[in-house]
């Protein structure tokens, strides 16, 4: 009790206030900005927060988790460039809303998904984080391969229109995630000498190469004509109805569920778990709305920005009771807690509980501020993007190639981003789907790493795999999935294929 | 203001776009539309409403002139701060280059972690940073560099190749000898200057609380009687390998079967739920997460360590292993030895702080210091250690570069048939509008020039920049006069602004 008395001291008094806008704005805008994200933007403050008492310091860090988590809906939504990696999947949705005329409608959802998403993930976090982060140990490396299976297989069914493009594209994506240190075996692999290919190729220059770079070409081809940044208007049409809410109610609160468990699950970000709760959204909408996912379906809006944000909650969930970071962020925060003196893990609970207040009310403050400052200012912050394209490219892409090389300052990762920019170019040309790849590219480490540490422990049997009740539910899960969509297409074979 | 009223942002954003312009050039020339795209302006602002119509092209002649001075004054206010935010910029620019002295070191020293931020190395290395700068024991600052990946090679590689100045160091335990003797990396001690080897850290053997296995010993006989059963939670290749095949080599026909767990929170977690059966980890991280049901079986030093006197070393079990382990400090070859011993001497003075002396208690650290001869011994020492461990591949598992790639040619192969059959449905849709390539991909080269141009080291970020957005905005705007103050002044802003962003406020450094 005292230790939530002291915690809501430092949260609400000026200076605390001070820093949760400051962070959450900072995150929102730094999320924004295709090429730059949270995790590098907490990456670069927590060096700054050394000489703030450590309170203060994580006030401030845990705004940013949520400002930039929440940020990058903009300039997914405006500019079809997922500021975050956690916004890929409302790219997919929001753009297109966006692009037929409804910006504000596409944006406000966001923004109220994102809210709920943040609020009933921050519920779990209060409530449940000890228990469930128990039972997550319990899991082992066969238990996880089937989870990261049937997120793979999910992939199939948000692939879009063709599911053979979907899996080539995917493929293509755990082929890119080879290169570097074969985790099982601490051999070399696939770098044909080349020592800079020894680190692998790194998520987030890939990723702004993929979605940012190949959109600049595209953009640039396109300079003459008329401008792709979508203007903001009826700001009015934000504010969700009596009627969004009810219409959205069970979907809010399935995304975010979704979210907050695959936040809990070490390793799986907030891409995947949108990822995840997009397609659940989708399987469960009615075939109409089945219909408009991908060309700016409310419910996919809604599904992938609550889930996201509800991430962040679940990812906190093993910080704080266990000292073990759930997503990128977290790993950063749990530096931050070293760096701070603070031993994180189940003694943070007795020795630091202020610690674990503060993180907890500063998610929910910021949270909070979060959806006012976003529903106030998202055309302020919108207007970065309305600068003229002929000045915006040249900028964009000097923060592309900062962004890159500010991971870990090599000019090697800004070169993967030009690489992996005119390979997205082609694969729009080709009209081969994108959001495969970068999934087949983050989970398939993951995937092999636990298949092989499960395979080292069982000897080389894989048999545990059905043997284990956890892991076989995964795989029939997976199965089915992957057997629904091909029952429908021969259900339905004799409507033609548009 | 009219379309402010009605709330209709982007005839307002345009129309102060075309005022920005106009405060640089004849006002009066500029309300025609050259800047936006007539269609956009016109029929959207139509459709919009008749408030934005008015505003934007005036139909009251006084309104608009009210409308227009301060709609000029605001300009003119908006840009006094940018003016000020580059002027700023580039005065922090200029007294960053002013400050260096005569004397080593001139500019502000790198250390290389070849970690993720946030773990025990890194930990470390700021640690040592925040004194040296606290307590200025240099006239310039430390900056900690991260530079993960390939094990160890990626920062190990950086730091051997930079120049060979003092400026550039590396800060990376014995991974840099493991590495080398497994063959991973390169890269060995023979290939760097060695400052000093600082703060100790023990390592322990763990088990679960509920484990069959009570004591070192009961381990050890579990592994001999029954090889290959006892699942030993390492991080393949690296120290914790090393040192659990050391511990296999003190006793006869004992053989572990090794789980590749990655870091320490996942080989933590494995033995919690019971995935595995023993694991190594860092006295502070025991320490940290003994309340999870966690029992230290020994100890692996040469003497019991003060904060958890109960678990006995492995020398008293009858198996010495030692597998202490300190953070070296590694120049690039070549460097010259008195800045090498400059470093080793500031480095004395930092162990000695109260700071670092309290803050590595707390991490269960050593704040020990290793230098000189006692310093060369002990790496020759432990190389030859690591020479005699051979570690094997013990579990054949599943090529997954051959099944991806067999996969990824497969679905290739029914793509193509897919497209092959559905040719004629295969319409461009695309037409309507010419793309222009031209802009797209010289734009590009253009792009890969300015990175070749840094790369190389030509040029540094700030001029780089300046020339390339100044560049590429003449080209993309056709070399249109009227965008040159703007490309100007947003040259300014992300070359200067962007560099004192970087370097002052996040210490991050640029090419």
């Amino acid at each position: 009790m005292e230790a939530i008395q002291t915690a809501s001291a430092y949260l609400f008094s000026p200076q605390g206030v001070m820093l949760v806008v400051l962070g959450t704005v900072l995150g929102i805008t730094m999320g924004a900005i295709p090429g730059l994200t949270g995790a590098m933007l907490i990456a670069l403050t927590l060096p700054l927060t050394f000489n703030m008492d450590p309170i203060n310091a994580f006030i401030l860090l845990i705004s940013m988790y949520v400002g930039s988590i929440s940020g990058g809906l903009i300039t997914a939504t405006l500019l079809r460039m997922p500021g975050t990696p956690a916004s890929i999947m409302t790219t997919m949705d929001g753009y297109p809303m966006a692009k037929a005329g409804r910006p504000g409608r596409a944006l406000g959802l966001g923004i109220t998904a994102s809210f709920v998403g943040g609020c009933i993930s921050w519920l779990f976090l209060i409530t449940l984080s000890g228990p469930i982060a128990l039972y997550s140990t319990k899991l082992g490396p066969f238990d996880f391969f089937a989870l990261v299976l049937l997120a793979l297989v999910l992939i199939a069914s948000i692939g879009g229109k063709s599911i053979s493009l979907a899996f080539l594209s995917a493929s293509l994506g755990v082929l890119a995630s080879l290169p570097g240190i074969d985790k099982a075996t601490g051999n070399l692999r696939m770098t044909f000498g080349f020592e800079e290919l020894n680190g692998g190729l790194k998520l987030l220059p890939v990723l702004i190469g993929l979605f940012a770079i190949s959109q600049v070409i595209s953009d640039l081809a396109r300079l003459e004509e008329k401008i792709t940044i979508i203007p903001l208007k009826r700001t009015r049409e934000m504010l969700f109805s009596l009627k969004d809410w009810k219409d959205q109610a069970v979907n809010l609160i399935r995304s975010s569920v979704i979210g907050t468990w695959i936040g809990i699950l070490p390793g799986i970000g907030a891409n995947i778990g949108s990822v995840s709760a997009y397609s659940a959204a989708k399987s469960f909408s009615k075939p109409e709305e089945q219909e408009k996912f991908g060309k700016g379906s409310e419910t996919a809006i809604v599904a992938a920005e609550s889930a996201n944000n509800a991430t962040i909650g679940g990812a906190l969930i093993p910080l704080v009771s266990l000292g073990i970071p759930g997503s990128v962020v977290d790993a950063i925060l749990l530096g931050g807690l070293l760096i701070h003196g603070l031993q994180p893990g189940p003694l943070l609970f007795q020795q630091n509980p202020e610690m674990v207040y503060t993180i907890m009310g500063a998610m929910f403050v910021s949270n909070v501020f979060m959806i006012l400052f976003m529903l106030l200012a998202v055309r302020y912050i919108a207007r970065l993007a309305a600068l003229p394209r002929s000045l915006l490219m040249p900028v964009i892409l000097v923060f592309c190639i900062i962004g890159s090389f500010a991971l870990s300052t090599r000019m090697f990762d800004v070169w993967t981003m030009i690489f992996f920019g005119l390979l997205g170019f082609a694969f729009e040309r080709m009209k081969v789907p994108l959001a495969p790849f970068v999934i087949g590219f983050i989970l398939a480490p993951i995937a092999e790493e636990n298949l092989q540490a499960g395979l080292m422990a069982s000897n080389g049997s894989f048999l545990p795999l059905v043997q284990r009740p956890v892991s076989l539910i995964f795989i029939l899960a997976s199965a089915l999935l992957l057997a629904a969509p091909l029952y429908k297409k021969f259900k339905y074979s004799d409507t033609p294929d548009s | 203001m009219a379309a402010r009223r009605s709330g209709d942002t982007t005839c307002l954003t345009l129309e102060q776009t075309r005022r920005d312009v106009a405060f640089h050039l004849q006002p009066e020339q500029t309300m025609v539309d050259r800047y936006v795209p007539e269609r956009l302006n016109g029929r959207r602002c139509a459709q919009w409403g008749h408030d934005s119509m008015k505003s934007a092209f005036g139909p009251s002649k006084t309104q608009s002139q009210i409308d227009r001075m301060t709609e000029t004054q605001r300009s003119a206010l908006k840009h006094s701060i940018v003016g000020l935010l580059i002027l700023f910029s580039i005065a922090q620019y200029v007294k960053l280059g002013s400050s260096m002295g005569d004397e080593f070191p001139r500019k502000p020293i790198r250390v290389v972690v070849p970690f993720q931020p946030g773990g025990g190395s890194d930990t470390f290395a700021r640690i040592v940073q925040k004194a040296i700068n606290d307590y200025e024991l240099m006239p310039q600052p430390l900056v900690v560099v991260n530079k993960p990946g390939g094990g160890t090679s990626i920062g190990s590689s950086y730091v051997k190749d930079a120049r060979p100045d003092g400026y550039t160091a590396l800060c990376l335990h014995e991974a840099l000898m493991v590495a080398k003797s497994n063959g991973q990396s390169p890269n060995g001690p023979a290939d760097y200057e060695v400052a000093a080897a600082t703060g100790e850290f023990g390592v322990v053997l763990l088990v679960s609380e509920e484990s069959p296995y009570d004591s070192l010993g009961d381990l050890m006989s579990a592994a001999q009687s029954s090889p290959e059963t006892v699942k030993f939670g390492v991080n393949l290749n690296t120290p914790t390998h090393f040192t659990a095949i050391m511990l296999e080599n003190t006793l006869p026909g004992a053989r572990f079967r090794f789980v590749a767990t990655g870091g320490g929170a996942h080989r933590l977690a494995g033995v919690m739920g019971g995935h595995l059966d023993v694991i190594i980890l860092s006295v502070g991280e025991y320490v940290r997460f003994k309340q999870n049901g966690l029992k230290a079986i020994a100890y692996l030093g040469k003497e019991r360590v003060a904060s958890i006197p109960e678990v006995p070393t492995g020398e008293e079990l009858g198996f010495p292993v030692y597998s202490g382990n300190l953070h070296y400090w590694w120049f690039p070859k070549g460097t010259d030895a008195s800045v090498v011993s400059y470093f080793a001497e500031v480095l004395g003075k930092v162990m000695k702080t109260e700071y670092v002396t309290q803050r590595l208690q707390e991490l269960q650290v050593l704040p020990r210091i290793i230098v000189g001869d006692e310093l060369s011994q002990r790496i020759d020492d432990r190389m030859a250690t690591f020479g005699t461990v051979k570690p094997e591949q013990r579990v054949e598992l599943p090529d997954f570069e051959r099944w991806t790639v067999a996969f990824v040619l497969v679905i290739l192969g029914i793509v193509i048939v897919n497209r092959i059959r559905s040719q004629k449905s295969e319409t461009d849709s695309e037409s309507g509008t010419r793309l222009r390539y031209d802009f797209a991909f010289g734009a590009l080269a253009m792009t890969i020039v300015y990175v070749l141009l840094m790369g190389l080291g030509f040029v540094s970020f700030v001029w780089a920049t300046i020339l390339y957005v100044v560049a590429a905005g003449l080209f993309l705007t056709r070399m249109d006069r009227k965008k040159w103050i703007p490309i100007l002044q947003v040259a300014l802003l992300m070359s200067f602004g962007l560099h004192y962003v970087f370097t002052q406020l996040f210490t991050i450094d640029l090419p």
